[in-house]
C-alpha cells in the first residue's frame, strides 16, 4: 500500500521547506519524505512509484520520495533520514521501500509510517511518529511486521525471507530518563513482544516468531559489520592497518608528573603513520590526522598538561591535519619525550644548523565549522642565526554575519623571516612569545615559538601601504625579541581580493591575521643527535568590527598543521 | 573550531562535559537534512540533541559523523557512551573494545576500561548488592502510650458470659503510665541478589537477606533486632508484570515481656500493568502470619491484604502515586485483635535537584475492630458499638544520592524522614499520637 494524505504536504513543507527550496529541486509531484545520508558505495533507486525522480545511483543528500525502492549494493550502506526524524541505516544488499508516511507535526495523533525491508541488514531509530502509539510505525519484513514504540531496532533479512530482529534500546530505567523501547514482532502465526535491549527474535516465514532470547556478542558484531559500523573494522580501515594489528598499548609515567615518559612501541600504528606520511609531506588525510593526533599528543605530553587548556586553546593547538613522521617514530619506540625543551636545550642538542618543515593543504575552518580555505606552509628554523622563516601560500575567506564574504590569498612569493632572541632562552617559558600565554601551562608543547602578526585596515584606519595588502607591522609584535627588533623584510604577506577590499571599507571591519610557528622536540632513546623534532604552524584569521576591542570578533577562522613533514634535515 | 571543541570535549570529557560545552547556535533537523554529511554540523546536532534528552537522534547523528570520519576517536567514545546510556550494552562494548586497543592516553584508557567494567557488570546474570546502613531515630512516643492494654474501659459491668474482662487489659506487670520519648541508633546490613534467567518473560529470581539492630540507652522500647529473608521472581508479558514473593522475618525485642518476640511469614503476589511509559497500575495481594513466642502466642494473627495503586509520572519528573488498601486481621486466640482496615494513600515524589528527591505523602485508615467488649465503648450504648479507629499518617522524606555531590560518593545515599501518625478511637479517652524523625546513611556495593 502506498498512501500519503493531502495534509502530508503541509507537514513536509513545515519541516523540510528549506531543503525543498534549496537542495535539489528534483522535479516531482510526489511528496518528499526524507533524504539520503552517510552514503557509501553503490546505492540505487530502482523505482519511484509516485515521483519522477531519477532511477539509478544515488548520492548523499538526495531526496527520498514516497514509494521509492532503494537497493544497496554489496559494499554499500546509507542512512535514510525521514522528516519525522526516523533514521534508517541500511547495510550491504538491503532493499527498502517507504510505503506510507503521514506526518504533520500539528497532528501527531494521525501520523503513520510504514516501510518494507525485503532483504539485508538494517537498523533504525524511531522518530516523532513512533513516540506514543505502537501502531503508528510499522516495519514490514517478508516474514513478520515490527510494531515500534520509541526505540532503536536492528535486524537482518536473509534472501529466503527469514530474519532476526534485535531490540537495541532504550532500556527500562535507563540513565537518560527515556521511556523504554518496546517492539512487537508479529505475523499470522503469532507474535512476540520484546522489551529487553539486546534481546532478539528469529523469524521464519509462515512460522510464529521465536521467543525472544539474548543476542550474542557475535550476533551484534555481525550486524554492525553488515551495517559498516563495526568499530574495529572502521578504525583499522581508517588507519590503513588490519584490525588485528591494533593492539592495546600503554605508556608509563614513572616520575608521576602526569607526562608519559616512555612508551610501549606500537609497531602497527607507527607503521601506519609512517606509511601514510610517505615522502610527500606528512599525513594529509583529515580523517586519519585530525583526531588520532589528539590522542597521540596526549600520549606525548600527558593528559594533565593538556587538560589545563581551555576548549578553545585545545582547539587551537590540535587543529592539525598533518602528522610528521617523527610521531610515527615515537610510537615505534625510537624516541621518547623527556620533558620540556628550551631554546638553550635546542642550542646544546646539536641543532646548530637549520631544519625545514613543510605541510600542505591544511584546512582553515571558521567558528561555524565552515571551510575558509587551505594553505601550504614551509618553515625554516635557523638555529645558527636564530630566525624562523615562514612561507605561506593558499587562499582564505571569512564570512560576515550580513552575508559578506571577505576573500584573499596568501602571497607565497614572499618569505617572512623573523628573528628570535636565543639569549632569552634558558627555560621553557621564553620571553619572546606573543599571544600564546595559554601554552605556559603546558611546558614542552611549544618551546620555541614566534609570531608574526599584521592587520588589514578598514576605513578610518591608518593605511600602512596599498589598501588591502597586508604588511607586517613590527610594532604589533612587542614581545618578539624584546619587541624592538624590526623584521628583516616588510614584504607583502597576504592580499585581499578587490571586491573584498571595497566591502571591507564599506563595512568598517578589521581582519586580523596571525601566523604561528612552533617547534617541539623529542629525544632519541640512545641520546644520540640530532634529536627528533616536529613543528607546528598555523593561521588565524579574525574578523571584527573596527569599534570593537581585539578580543571581540565577528568570525574567526583557523588552521593549524600540527606536525609538519621535516623536508630538509639539518643543513 | 566548534568541530574540534566538540571532538576534544568528547575525547577528554564525558558526555556530561559535552552537555556543558559553551552555547552554540541551534542546529535544526532541517539544517541536517540540507547538509546531512557535514561532520561538524552533525556533531553539534548530536550534542544539542543529547542536551535536550533525545539520545536516539544524537546517536544517529554521531553515526553519520563516523561514516565520514571513522577514526574520529572522540565521536567513537561519544557513540559508546550514548549506547551504554541507552542500554545497548553489546554495541557499546564493541566500540569500547576497539578504543581499548588504541594507544590512548592513560586517563582515557582508564575511562574506557571503567565503562567496559560497568557494562560487564550490568550484563552479569548474577548480580548482588550489599547495603550497609547507619541511622538515628527520635520517637516522641516510643512506648505507644496509651497502649490498647491500658485503656480503662468504662461503663456498665461486663456480662459474665463475656470472657474478655477489664482486668484482662490492665497489664499490671508493665504499666505504661506516661508517654516516653526516646532516641535510638540503628544499623542494618542487607544483601540482595538476583539471577537473570535470560528470558523475555521470566526475567529473574531474587533473594534478599538482612539484619537490622536498633539500640538505645534510656529505655528498652526501641531495643530490637530484626532478621529477614525473602525471595521471589519477576515475570513479564507485554505490558504486564507479575512478582510473587515469599518472606520471613524474625523480630526480637529486648523488652520481650511487653513487646514480645515474634516471627512474620508473608506471601504476596504483585501484578502491574504498565499502561504507558508514564503510567502504571499495580495490584498486590498478600497474606501475613504473625506468630509470637511463648506467653504472647495468643496475640498471633493472620492478615490478608489487598492494595491497588496508580502511579503516574507528571511533567517535571514528579511521580504521583494514589493507593487504596484493605486488610483483614484475624486472631484465632485473641478476638480483641480482630479488625478490618481500609484506607487510601497519596504520595508525591519531587526531583528537587540532581540526585535529590523530596517525598511527601499521607494515608488515612479506618480500622474497625471485631472485639467483643462492645459495651465498654460507651455507657450510652449498652448494646454495643464496636471499636473503630481513624489512623492518620503523614510523612515527608528527603533523599540525597551521594553521586550528586561527588563521583566518589556514587555508592552512598542519605535519607532524612519525618513521620507523624495519630490514632483517634471511639474508645473514650483513647487517642494515640507519635512523631518519628530518622536520619539514615547507606552505602551500597554492587558486585
Amino acid at each position: 500500500m502506498l498512501s500519503a494524505r493531502p495534509y502530508l504536504m503541509v507537514g513536509t513543507a513545515l519541516v523540510g521547506g528549506f531543503l525543498l527550496a534549496a537542495a535539489w529541486g528534483e522535479a516531482t509531484a510526489a511528496p518528499q519524505i526524507g533524504v539520503t545520508a552517510a552514503l557509501r558505495g553503490a546505492v540505487v533507486r530502482t523505482a519511484s512509484l509516485q515521483s519522477a525522480a531519477a532511477i539509478g545511483q544515488m548520492s548523499s543528500g538526495q531526496s527520498v520520495f514516497l514509494g521509492d525502492d532503494i537497493k544497496v549494493g554489496p559494499e554499500g550502506r546509507l542512512q535514510v533520514m525521514l522528516l519525522d526524524e526516523t533514521v534508517f541505516t541500511l547495510g550491504a544488499n538491503s532493499v527498502m521501500r517507504i510505503d506510507e508516511f503521514v506526518y504533520d507535526p500539528a497532528d501527531a495523533a494521525n501520523a503513520k509510517l510504514s516501510t518494507s525491508i525485503t532483504q539485508g541488514a538494517f537498523r533504525f531509530v524511531s522518530g516523532q511518529i513512533a513516540k506514543t502509539d505502537q501502531d503508528a510505525m510499522k516495519v514490514k519484513l517478508p516474514g513478520a511486521t515490527i510494531g515500534v514504540r520509541g526505540t532503536s531496532v536492528a535486524g537482518d533479512v536473509a534472501p529466503d525471507g527469514s530474519a532476526s530482529v534485535i531490540l537495541l534500546g532504550p532500556a527500562p530505567n535507563n540513565s537518560l530518563g527515556l521511556p523504554a523501547g518496546v517492539i512487537n514482532v508479529a505475523n499470522q502465526a503469532g507474535s512476540v513482544d520484546i522489551t529487553r535491549p539486546g534481546f532478539a527474535t528469529q523469524i521464519t516465514v509462515d512460522l510464529p516468531p521465536q521467543p525472544p532470547a539474548q543476542a550474542s556478542q557475535a550476533q551484534i558484531q555481525s550486524l554492525e559489520r553488515a551495517l559498516s559500523e563495526e568499530a574495529s573494522d572502521e578504525l583499522a580501515e581508517g588507519l590503513g592497518v588490519e584490525p588485528t594489528q591494533i593492539t592495546a598499548e600503554q605508556g608509563t609515567d614513572a616520575d608521576g608528573d602526569g607526562q608519559l615518559d616512555s612508551f610501549v612501541a606500537n609497531e602497527a600504528l607507527s607503521n601506519a603513520i609512517l606509511e601514510a606520511a610517505g615522502s610527500e609531506g606528512g599525513v594529509v588525510n583529515a580523517q586519519t590526522g585530525g583526531d588520532l593526533l589528539e590522542a597521540v599528543a596526549e600520549t606525548l605530553f600527558g593528559a594533565n598538561n593538556l587538560a589545563s587548556l581551555s576548549d578553545e586553546e585545545r582547539s587551537d593547538f590540535f587543529r592539525g591535519i598533518n602528522l610528521g613522521e617523527d610521531i610515527g617514530n615515537l610510537l615505534a619506540g625510537d624516541f621518547e619525550y623527556l620533558g620540556p625543551t628550551s631554546l638553550e636545550d635546542l642550542a646544546n642538542s646539536g641543532l646548530t644548523g637549520s631544519i625545514t618543515f613543510s605541510g600542505s593543504q591544511a584546512v582553515i575552518e571558521d567558528s561555524n565549522g565552515a571551510n575558509s580555505g587551505t594553505f601550504d606552509l614551509v618553515q625554516k628554523w635557523d638555529f645558527a642565526n636564530s630566525t624562523v622563516s615562514s612561507n605561506i601560500s593558499g587562499a582564505f575567506s571569512i564570512a560576515d554575519t550580513n552575508g559578506t564574504t571577505f576573500a584573499g590569498t596568501f602571497d607565497g612569493s614572499n618569505t617572512q623571516v623573523m628573528p628570535y632572541d636565543q639569549a632569552s632562552s634558558g627555560s621553557s617559558e621564553v620571553a619572546f612569545y606573543t599571544s600564546f600565554s595559554r601554552f605556559n601551562s603546558s611546558p614542552g608543547l611549544v618551546n620555541v615559538y614566534a609570531e608574526l602578526a599584521g592587520e588589514v585596515y578598514g576605513a578610518g584606519e591608518p593605511d600602512p601601504g596599498n589598501p588591502g595588502q597586508l604588511r607586517f607591522d613590527t610594532e604589533s609584535s612587542p614581545s618578539m625579541a624584546g619587541g624592538e627588533t624590526p623584521l628583516e623584510t616588510l614584504s607583502a604577506f597576504a592580499n585581499l581580493n578587490a571586491g573584498s577590499i571595497t566591502a571591507l571599507n564599506a563595512t568598517d571591519r578589521i581582519i586580523d591575521l596571525t601566523v604561528t610557528s612552533g617547534l617541539s622536540n623529542v629525544n632519541r632513546k640512545d641520546g644520540s643527535n640530532p634529536i627528533g623534532s616536529f613543528a607546528e604552524g598555523g593561521i588565524e584569521i579574525v574578523l571584527r568590527d573596527n569599534s570593537a576591542s581585539p578580543g571581540e570578533y565577528i568570525n574567526e577562522a583557523e588552521g593549524t598543521i600540527f606536525a609538519m613533514k621535516r623536508t630538509i634535515e639539518q643543513e | 573550531m566548534q568541530h574540534r571543541i566538540f571532538v576534544l570535549a568528547a575525547v577528554f570529557g564525558s558526555v556530561t562535559a559535552l552537555l556543558t560545552t559553551g552555547a552554540q547556535a541551534d542546529i535544526t533537523y532541517a539544517d541536517i537534512l540540507a547538509d546531512p554529511d557535514n561532520p561538524s554540523l552533525n556533531q553539534q546536532f548530536a550534542r544539542q540533541r543529547l542536551q535536550s534528552g533525545d539520545a536516539k537522534a544524537a546517536l544517529a547523528a554521531i553515526e553519520r559523523v563516523l561514516v565520514a570520519e571513522p577514526t574520529n576517536l572522540g565521536a567513537r567514545l561519544f557513540r559508546a557512551e550514548i549506547l551504554a546510556a541507552l542500554g545497548a550494552d553489546l554495541q557499546a562494548d564493541g566500540e569500547l573494545r576497539a578504543l581499548a586497543a588504541l594507544p590512548l592516553p592513560a586517563d582515557i584508557k582508564a575511562r574506557v576500561a571503567n565503562l567496559r567494567a560497568q557494562l560487564q557488570s550490568r550484563r552479569k546474570r548474577l548480580k548482588s548488592q550489599m547495603n550497609v546502613g547507619f541511622g538515628l531515630q527520635s520517637n516522641d512516643n516510643a512506648s505507644n502510650w496509651p497502649s490498647d492494654n491500658n485503656v480503662l474501659f468504662q461503663g456498665a459491668p461486663l456480662p459474665a458470659s463475656n470472657p474478655y474482662t477489664q482486668e484482662r487489659f490492665n497489664d499490671t506487670d508493665n504499666p505504661i503510665t506516661e508517654k516516653i520519648s526516646d532516641e535510638a541508633v540503628n544499623a542494618s546490613l542487607f544483601l540482595t541478589s538476583s539471577y537473570d534467567l535470560g528470558r523475555e518473560d521470566f526475567r529473574d529470581v531474587f533473594v534478599a537477606i538482612g539484619q537490622a539492630v536498633s539500640a538505645e540507652s534510656d529505655s528498652v522500647y526501641l531495643d530490637n533486632e530484626t532478621g529477614s529473608l525473602s525471595f521471589g521472581l519477576n515475570y513479564k508479558s507485554g505490558a504486564f508484570s507479575v512478582t510473587p514473593r515469599l518472606g520471613a522475618t524474625r523480630v526480637e525485642n529486648d523488652f520481650e515481656d511487653r513487646l514480645g518476640n515474634y516471627d512474620i511469614a508473608s506471601a504476596s503476589l504483585g501484578l502491574a500493568w504498565h499502561v504507558n511509559p508514564q503510567q502504571r497500575l499495580s495490584l498486590s495481594l498478600g497474606g501475613t502470619q504473625l506468630g509470637f513466642d511463648d506467653a504472647k502466642k495468643t496475640n498471633d494473627t493472620l492478615t490478608h491484604s489487598a492494595s491497588l495503586s496508580y502511579a503516574v509520572t507528571l511533567p517535571g519528573g514528579v511521580l504521583v502515586s494514589l493507593g487504596a488498601f484493605y486488610q483483614d486481621v484475624d486472631s484465632r486466640a485473641n478476638r480483641d485483635l480482630d479488625k478490618k482496615l481500609t484506607g487510601a494513600s497519596l504520595t508525591a515524589r519531587f526531583s528537587v535537584a540532581r540526585g535529590q528527591f523530596l517525598t511527601l505523602g499521607g494515608s488515612l485508615t479506618e480500622a474497625k475492630h471485631d472485639n467483643a467488649y462492645s459495651q465498654s465503648i460507651s455507657t450510652d450504648d449498652p448494646v454495643g458499638e464496636k471499636r473503630a479507629d481513624d489512623i492518620t499518617n503523614l510523612n515527608a522524606g528527603y533523599l540525597l544520592l551521594g553521586g550528586a555531590l561527588s563521583p566518589q560518593l556514587n555508592n552512598w545515599f542519605a535519607g532524612l524522614n519525618y513521620q507523624a501518625n495519630e490514632t483517634d478511637s471511639n474508645i473514650l479517652g483513647f487517642s494515640q499520637k507519635r512523631n518519628i524523625v530518622s536520619l539514615n546513611i547507606n552505602y551500597a556495593l554492587n558486585f
